[in-house]
C-alpha cells in the first residue's frame, strides 16, 4: 500500500509535461475520499504529493499560453485533496491565496477552501482573515466577510493590524487601500514564482485608485 | 547461555547478514536525502514535508522488514524443515518466542538506525527554517514517529505470525500476510468514510449497524491523525492517543497469542 | 536402555490416511531402514516420532534421557549464517558449546573442508549443506540419529562419503533409523529394512551379508508389493 502510495506520489511528480489532453486521473488525481483511504496511515505524505502536482500544473500554465481553464480545475482539485488529507497544513492555504483567490473563477473556491482552513487551523487568525477579505474583495458577500474576519480578530495571536484592518475592509470607502496594503502584505510572505498573480490584482487596483482621485 | 537467548542471538545474526537487511540499512540514507530534496520544494512546512517523508520511508522500511525479512524467515522455517533444526532442543513456543526476539532485535535496530538518521536531517531543516515556520516542531519528533512506526510493526509482525502459524505454503503466508496488513491499514480510513452521515442516512438501518460494529471491531491502527500531530508539532490528543495505544497493543497481543495457540498444534 | 518404540500410529491429511496403525520398536545402537515408494508415509512416521507431526492416534515411547538428532529432508538450513555459526548454535542448545575449537572439530568429523566453515551456507553445494546438517543433528551427542532422505540428489562421491560417516557414527554406539528409497543405501547401512507401503509396514527383512543379491531381493519385494497393491 505504502510503496503503491509511492508510485503513485512519484507519477503526480512527472506530470509537469502533461498537457490537458491526459486522463483526468492522472493530473486530477483520484477524488480526495479515494485518496484518504488509499493514504492510510500517510495522510500527510498523501496531501505533500498532492500539492507537488499543483506546483507542476501551475508551472504548466505559467508556460503554456492557451485556455487553462481545464489546468485550474485541475488545479483547485489537487488543493481540496490535499487539504482534505491534511487540514492542518498551511502550505496548502498559502497557495490558495497565491494561486486561485485572485483568478476569476478561483475566488469562491478559495474562500470556501480557506473557510475549512480556519475551522481546522484553529490558533491561526490568517485563515479567517484571508477568507473574509476575499468575500468582502471580490464576492462582495460583506454578512460572510464580517463573520470570517470577527473570528479572525477574535484569536489570540491576532495582530493589531489584522484588527485594524478588518475593520477598515467593513467600512466600504477605505476599502481599496486597505486591500492594496493587505496585498502588500500578503504578497512578502510567497516565493517570487508565485507573485505574478497577486502583482496583477496590486497593479489592477492602484490603477483603479489613480482614476478615482484624478478628475 | 539460555537456549532461548541463544537461538534469538542467532536469528539476529542471521537477519543482519541478509543482503536484504542492509539494502534497508542503506535506503535509511536515500530516503533522509529524498526528504531533505522534496521538503525544499515547499514554501512553509519544510520540516512538517521532511516529516511526513521520514515517517512514510521509517514506515516503507519496516513493512518491508518484517513482511519480507521475517516473514520470509518463518515461512521458511515452517515449510522448509528449519524450524525442525531446533525443536528437539526446546518447546515450540520458546522456539517461536526466541525468534521473534531476534526478528525484533533486527527491527530495534533498524529503527534505531532510522531515528539517527532522522534526527540528523531534522536538525539540518531546522537549521535552515525560520523559527516561526518550525513552531512547535520538537526535536523528539523522530523518537516519537519510531515509537509510532514500532507499533504498526509490531502490528504486522503480529499479522505474520498468525498467518505462518496455519498457512501451509510460503507463497500463501506471504500473500496472506501482505493481504491482511493491507487490510489493516486500509479498512479504518474505509470505515472512516462509510460511517460518515452522507453514507449513513442512505444505507438501510440493519446495514448501517453491520458497519458500525464492523468499524468497532476494527479500530483505527493507522494513527493518521497522532502522524500528522507530531509532524505539524501540535499537542498530541490524549484521548485519541491512548486509545490508539490501547487498540494496537489489544490487536498485537491478541493476534499473537492466537498465532502461538495454532503454531503450537501445527504439523511440520 | 534407550529402545525406541511406537505403536499404532495413524494420521490422515485432508482425509487421506498417510498412516495406518504403525507400530515398530527400534533397539538401541541398531541401524534401521525404513524402504517404501513416495508418499508411502516414511516422512510422516519419522515426524510423529519426532513429534513433529501430531499424530491422530498411536503412542510414542522414548524415554526422557534419550538425545536424539535429527537430518531432515533436503537439510535446508539458514542461508546467511555460516557453517560455524549454525554449529555453534547447536552446541549451545545442546550445553555442549565448550570453547571455539568445539564447532571446528565437529565440522573436521564430517569431513567438511575447513576453507568453507566461515562461508555462507547459501553458498554450500547439496553435499556440503548435507554435511553440516548431518555435524549439527550430532552436535548434541546423541544416542539416536532419525534421517530422513540423507543421501538423496547427493552424487556417488558424496554417497560413498556421506555412507562411509554414518557407518562410522554407527560404530560409535549411535543408533540410526534411515528413510529412504534407495535401496543400495540402505542395505549398505541398515541391519534390517522396514518395507511401508500405503501408511503401513508390511514386510521387513533383515539385512546380514550388505551385498548387491540382498539389494536386488529388497528390491524386486519392493516391486512385488508396489504392484500387488496397484493390482
Amino acid at each position: 500500500m505504502a510503496l503503491g502510495l509511492c508510485l503513485y506520489g512519484m507519477s503526480l511528480f512527472h506530470q509537469q509535461t502533461q498537457t490537458t489532453d491526459r486522463p483526468h486521473l492522472f493530473t486530477e488525481g483520484l477524488p480526495p475520499a479515494a485518496q484518504k483511504v488509499l493514504a492510510g496511515p500517510f495522510a500527510g505524505a498523501a496531501a505533500d504529493f498532492n500539492l507537488l502536482a499543483v506546483f507542476s500544473i501551475y508551472d504548466v500554465i505559467r508556460t503554456q499560453s492557451r485556455d487553462h481553464n481545464a489546468l485550474w480545475h485541475k488545479l483547485h482539485a489537487r488543493l481540496t485533496a490535499a487539504q482534505q488529507l491534511d487540514p492542518w497544513f498551511w502550505d496548502v492555504y498559502r497557495l490558495t491565496t497565491g494561486l486561485m483567490a485572485f483568478h476569476e473563477r478561483g475566488t469562491s473556491a478559495a474562500v470556501e477552501l480557506l473557510s475549512k482552513g480556519a475551522n481546522a487551523r484553529t490558533w491561526d487568525w490568517e485563515m479567517p482573515f484571508m477568507a473574509g477579505f476575499l468575500a468582502h474583495d471580490f464576492l462582495h458577500d460583506d454578512k460572510r466577510a464580517s463573520e470570517l474576519m470577527s473570528e479572525a480578530i477574535k484569536r489570540p495571536n491576532a495582530p493589531p493590524l489584522a484588527v485594524g484592518l478588518a475593520s477598515q475592509f467593513l467600512q466600504a470607502s477605505e476599502g481599496s487601500e486597505s486591500s492594496i496594503r493587505f496585498l502588500f502584505y500578503l504578497r512578502a510572505s510567497l516565493p517570487a514564482e508565485y507573485r505574478d498573480v497577486i502583482n496583477a490584482r496590486i497593479a489592477r487596483l492602484q490603477l483603479a485608485k489613480k482614476r478615482e482621485t484624478q478628475p | 547461555m539460555n537456549k532461548a537467548l541463544a537461538l534469538a542471538a542467532f536469528s539476529l545474526r542471521e537477519i543482519l547478514s541478509a543482503p536484504a537487511y542492509r539494502a534497508l540499512i542503506a535506503s535509511t540514507l536515500f530516503i533522509a536525502a529524498g526528504a531533505m530534496a522534496i521538503s525544499n520544494l515547499f514554501l512553509l512546512e519544510n520540516i512538517k514535508v521532511q516529516l511526513d517523508l521520514l515517517w512514510l520511508g521509517m514506515s516503507l522500511l519496516t513493512t518491508f522488514y518484517v513482511l519480507v525479512i521475517a516473514g520470509s524467515l518463518l515461512a521458511q522455517d515452517f515449510t522448509q524443515g528449519i524450524a525442525s533444526l531446533f525443536l528437539p532442543h526446546m518447546s515450540r513456543s520458546t522456539y517461536l518466542r526466541a525468534r521473534v526476539f531476534g526478528i525484533i532485535a533486527g527491527l530495534l535496530l533498524l529503527l534505531a538506525v532510522m531515528t539517527l538518521v532522522a534526527t540528523a536531517t531534522l536538525a539540518w531543516g531546522l537549521n535552515y527554517t525560520p523559527t516561526a515556520q518550525a513552531h512547535g516542531v520538537s526535536w523528539w519528533a523522530p523518537l516519537m514517529l519510531s515509537g509510532m512506526t514500532l507499533l504498526q510493526s509490531l502490528t504486522i509482525l503480529s499479522i505474520v505470525i498468525f498467518t505462518c502459524s496455519w498457512a501451509s505454503g510460503l507463497v500463501e503466508m506471504m500473500l496472506f500476510s501482505g493481504v491482511f496488513t493491507g487490510l489493516a491499514f486500509l479498512l479504518p480510513s474505509v470505515m472512516q468514510t462509510m460511517t460518515s452521515t452522507e453514507v449513513m442516512a442512505e444505507v438501510p438501518d440493519w446495514t448501517a449497524a453491520l458497519i458500525h460494529a464492523v468499524d468497532y471491531l476494527f479500530p483505527d491502527m493507522t494513527g493518521a491523525r497522532i502522524a500528522l500531530a507530531i509532524a505539524h508539532g501540535l499537542p498530541l490528543p490524549p484521548a485519541e492517543l491512548t486509545w490508539f495505544l490501547i487498540a494496537q497493543m489489544g490487536y498485537i497481543m491478541l493476534l499473537a497469542a492466537a498465532g502461538f495457540l495454532l503454531f503450537s498444534r501445527r504439523d511440520l | 536402555m534407550t529402545n525406541i518404540c511406537c505403536s499404532n500410529l495413524s494420521k490422515s491429511y485432508q482425509g487421506i490416511q498417510s498412516l495406518v496403525a504403525t507400530s515398530l520398536c527400534l533397539k538401541q545402537g541398531s541401524v534401521t531402514g525404513l524402504l517404501g515408494p513416495n508418499g508411502a508415509g516414511k516422512s510422516t512416521l519419522i515426524k510423529c516420532i519426532l513429534g513433529l507431526v501430531q499424530a491422530d492416534s498411536g503412542s510414542v515411547d522414548i524415554p526422557a534421557h534419550v538425545r536424539i538428532g535429527y537430518l531432515p529432508e533436503l537439510a535446508q538450513l539458514p542461508p546467511s549464517v555460516t557453517a560455524w555459526q549454525t554449529i555453534r548454535l547447536a552446541l549451545q542448545l545442546s550445553n555442549k558449546f565448550s570453547d571455539k575449537t568445539a564447532p571446528s572439530l565437529l565440522l573436521d568429523r564430517v569431513r567438511l573442508a575447513e576453507k568453507h566453515w566461515h562461508k555462507p551456507l547459501r553458498s554450500f553445494s547439496k553435499g556440503m549443506r548435507q554435511r553440516v546438517a548431518l555435524a549439527y543433528a550430532i552436535a548434541g551427542d546423541p544416542q539416536w540419529l532419525i534421517l530422513d532422505e540423507p543421501m538423496s540428489g547427493l552424487d556417488v562421491m558424496g554417497r560413498k562419503q556421506f555412507l562411509e560417516i554414518l557407518l562410522e557414527l554407527n560404530k560409535q554406539g549411535i543408533g540410526m533409523l534411515v528413510c529412504s528409497h534407495i535401496v543400495t543405501d540402505l542395505v549398505r547401512l541398515c541391519e534390517r529394512v522396514l518395507l511401508i507401503h500405503q501408511g503401513s509396514i508390511v514386510d521387513e527383512i533383515n539385512i546380514t551379508e550388505h551385498s548387491m543379491s540382498e539389494a536386488e531381493a529388497l528390491e524386486s519385494r519392493l516391486m512385488q508389493t508396489a504392484e500387488y497393491s496397484h493390482e
